[in-house]
């Protein structure tokens, strides 16, 4: 007998013993599934256990007819069931087993490498199922990560989107104040220019009449233009369209124009603005004179304005080598500890009802701020409520290279 | 009888020009009122003025345009440029082709002196 025969032989005689040992085969089956089934994280429900055991022993005679491609099904199919490796293994051991109780001594080489051929061909399958498993869950993963990727990138669009209609719509605001400013601006320099004719007797003398209420169309007109011109300023300086000159200005000269420009405005209300000059700032600084001088000017108006009785000083100094200062105190209502909080905020006054006693938008120290920062310094304000207050700004004496 | 010296002013806001206008009239001054920038071009290159009082923003011609004319132009070395303007931003571009710079609004007496102070003393 060939080699072929004698394995041919070990298949025939292998094949009846298990078909004699049907049962005792597939009770041993049962017991591998059984005892496996729930230290494995397996899919498989306990009534499927004896099902399996058929299916093995069915499986196993088919090895010892067929090719061992259908075995190889076999493999797949324990596999998709969530068969573990490890009761695979089991399972081989057990058919092992059966064979060698059941196999005479010359033949048991012969049945057991058909064995071996047989847990191949299941592991074959069982493997190959898990490597589509394995190739399904990347693809799975890949899947969710190009979703989440999506989704992120979505979500990124949106957020950018937002983000850019915020932008447009604060572009659109500055545009906006910028254009609707100008436009206000043209019927009111006619306006002022005209009053400003009758004043002048340029068609004639006025009366005294006349001319009070020349002047007072003259300074409502003058009211709306400085509104205007701090609205436009809050949302250009806002909107980081400001633009600071650098030039050669004298720190002393500015106190000297924003004094005279508001003395009148203070002994109108019945108090009194004092400046104290220095030599202990440079003669000149490198700044932009008109914003600095716009800076001096609000907080003086906004001194005037919340000062009843008593005086307004702007008192400048220098402050090192680096730094100057200019201080503007008044004996006026003074700012209590949370008004404090808020006073730099557009559109806001320290007392809201104040609005209406002491007129104006809101923007002065807002504007005062923003500038104060646009141009490197600082501001303090020390101030206790019925104590008057004072506001202090240090500026550079030469601005910082950015 | 000495002769007036000779002004344009070019603002397309009728109100704002007659502003304009009377301040260089009241100040001595022949002036002949433009309300838009063709017709700027134009009379800037037909006439010789001392004085231009020049808005930016107008229909058709921007006075930016108008303003390089003048500046291009040799027989005009001697006119002055003021620059009627609310736009800050514009008017800080072209500061350097002016000879002076008003933010509207332009206070009709402040005009006055200033037109007055330029009016016999010639450019250097």
């Amino acid at each position: 007998m060939d080699e072929t025969g004698m394995t041919s032989n070990a298949r025939q005689i292998v094949k009846q013993q298990v078909e004699s040992g049907r049962d005792e085969l597939a009770s041993l089956y049962r017991k591998d599934i059984q005892e496996l089934l729930f230290t494995n994280r397996s899919g498989i429900r306990p009534r499927m256990v004896a099902q399996i055991a058929e299916q093995e022993v069915d499986a196993f005679l088919r090895a010892l007819t067929d090719s061992s491609e259908s075995v190889q099904e076999h493999g797949i199919w324990l596999s998709q069931l969530g068969v573990s490796h490890q009761t695979l293994l089991r399972l081989g051991k057990s058919t092992r087993q059966f064979v060698i109780a059941h196999t005479d001594h010359d033949l048991l080489l012969d049945a057991l490498s058909i064995v071996e051929q047989y847990e191949e061909a299941v592991a074959l399958g069982f493997a190959q199922n898990h490597e589509e498993i394995i190739l399904a869950e990347q693809e799975r993963i890949r899947g969710a990560l190009q979703l989440a990727v999506g989704r992120y990138t979505v979500e990124i669009t949106e957020v950018k989107k937002i983000a850019d209609q915020a932008t447009e719509a604060n572009e659109f605001k500055t545009k906006f104040i910028a254009r609707i400013s100008h436009e206000l601006r043209t019927p009111l320099g006619a306006l002022m220019g005209m009053s400003e004719m009758l004043q002048e007797g340029v068609y004639g003398p006025l009366n005294d009449l006349q001319k009070n209420l020349v002047s007072r169309i003259l300074n409502n007109a003058t009211t709306l233009s400085h509104i205007f011109s701090e609205l436009l300023d809050q949302s250009q300086i806002e909107s980081g369209q400001l633009r600071l000159k650098k030039e050669k200005f004298s720190p002393n000269a500015v106190v000297e124009s924003v004094y005279s420009n508001y003395l009148s405005m203070a002994l109108k209300k019945g108090i009194s603005l004092h400046k104290e000059l220095t030599n202990r700032v440079p003669q000149t600084v490198i700044g932009d004179q008109a914003r600095t001088e716009q800076i001096l000017s609000n907080l003086v108006v906004n001194a005037i304005k919340f000062t009843n009785t008593g005086r307004v000083n702007i008192r400048i100094d220098g402050q090192g080598e680096a730094n100057w200062v200019l201080r503007v105190e008044d004996t006026g209502a003074g700012i209590s500890e949370e008004d404090m909080q808020m006073i730099f905020e557009p559109f806001r006054q320290a007392d809201e009802t104040t609005s209406r006693r002491y007129g104006g938008v809101g923007l002065g120290l807002s504007i005062v701020l923003l500038l104060v920062k646009a141009m490197n310094g600082a501001i303090r304000v020390d101030s206790k409520l019925g104590q008057g207050s004072t506001f202090t700004v240090t500026l550079p004496v030469q601005p910082t290279q950015a | 009888m000495e002769t007036k010296p000779f002004a344009l002013v070019i603002e397309d806001n009728e109100d704002q020009n007659l502003v304009f206008t009377t301040a260089l009239q009241q100040a001595g001054y022949a002036v002949e009122s433009i309300f838009n920038g063709e017709t700027a071009r134009q009379r800037v290159a037909a006439t010789i003025p001392d004085m231009v009082i020049l808005d930016l923003h107008m229909p058709e011609v921007d006075g930016n345009v108008i303003l390089g004319d003048i500046r291009a132009d040799k027989r005009l070395h001697n006119t002055r440029v003021i620059l009627a303007t609310a736009d800050a931003a514009f008017a800080d571009s072209l500061q350097p082709q002016a000879d002076l710079v008003l933010l509207k609004p332009i206070s009709f007496s402040q005009l006055h002196q200033l037109v007055s102070r330029y009016k016999f003393r010639p450019k250097e």
